[in-house]
């Protein structure tokens, strides 16, 4: 599925849902059916960092594709990453690095995203970002 | 509402002797090509647009405060503070850090098995305010051997009811938080 297909989706799945706790419900719920991350990869280099919670991301390249594993401590965040995994992996770097955020700001997550040294979502992303870029190039 | 705003209080002969630590209007007497002379205190150390709304917002909450007994006020916060200390214990697996013989204002805890941002944001979504995380304060998150807290703050104007709310409301998130 493409990231506009998959956009989609979620949006739906998050507008049929009438209030926060459901919202948030439904973000767990996604977090875990997140495919489990191995342990081995929880470096202190694949570490995004935030002061509110953790997340770790490992990225590899193939055929200018981006892959990636992912997890948090959070549960929540957990959700977060569950919905970039949903989004992004496996998708082209080029049109990662296209692709508009606005998503985000529609199904209201957007707060998790723009304090940024709370939860490290937003360290997450440009750390994607950047990979992409490399991915452009490899 | 303005941010929060700070006072600083030193001996005058110290801060006459100190050089000013930034520049900008006010703080200047006499500007020459040979010399610079300082404005006098406290000018020397108000280098440009003052911060207005902070001192008339603490004025605003002195004047509040005033309109209480300060006795009252400090039996109201403590047998708030005592209810809520024992209405948390009541939760099982809920940790309360530290145990000082004086206890003021603030109940920092963190429950078994739960991260504290997840309940911090799943308590805000029930319009519950608390902080979480390692609150500035990571030297003493490391000798806990916590990643961070959830904190409960009280004030004069909290009542037994919010502290009910919050108990109700972190039975209710466990239940979205532990399947």
């Amino acid at each position: 599925m493409s990231i506009k297909e998959q956009e989609k989706t979620l949006i739906e799945n998050f507008e049929l849902l009438e209030n926060w706790e459901e919202k948030y419900d439904y973000l767990i719920e996604l977090g875990y059916e997140l495919p489990e991350m191995s342990e081995d990869l929880k470096t202190e280099q694949n570490l995004v960092k935030g002061c509110q919670s953790s997340v770790w991301f490992n990225i590899r390249c193939e055929n200018h594709k981006v892959f990636f594993e992912a997890d948090s401590d959070s549960l929540i965040v957990k959700g977060i990453v569950a919905v970039v995994d949903k989004l992004f992996n496996g998708q082209t770097a080029e049109d990662l690095l296209t692709a508009d955020l606005s998503f985000f700001e529609t199904v209201g997550l957007w707060r998790h995203l723009s304090a940024q040294r709370s939860n490290g979502v937003s360290a997450m992303l440009a750390h994607l970002k950047k990979a992409a870029t490399d991915c452009l190039t490899d | 509402m303005p941010m929060g705003v700070g006072v600083l209080y030193g001996k005058e002969r110290l801060l006459e002797a100190m050089p000013p630590f930034q520049s900008g209007g006010e703080m200047i007497d006499i500007v020459s090509s040979e010399k610079v002379t300082f404005n006098v205190l406290p000018y020397k150390f108000e280098a440009g647009t003052p911060y207005v709304p902070g001192p008339i917002g603490l004025s605003a909450a002195i004047d509040y405060l005033k309109c209480f007994d300060e006795k009252e006020v400090h039996a109201h916060e403590d047998a708030l503070l005592k209810y809520g200390l024992e209405s948390l214990k009541e939760i099982p697996g809920l940790k309360v850090y530290g145990n000082p013989k004086q206890r003021s204002s603030i109940l920092p805890f963190n429950i078994e098995g739960v991260q504290h941002y997840d309940l911090g944001i799943l308590l805000d979504a029930r319009g519950i305010a608390v902080r979480t995380g390692q609150h500035c304060t990571q030297p003493i998150m490391d000798a806990l051997g916590v990643t961070g807290t959830v904190r409960a703050s009280l004030a004069l104007y909290n009542t037994r009811e919010d502290i009910d709310a919050l108990v109700n409301g972190i039975h209710r998130v466990l239940k979205l938080l532990r399947r």
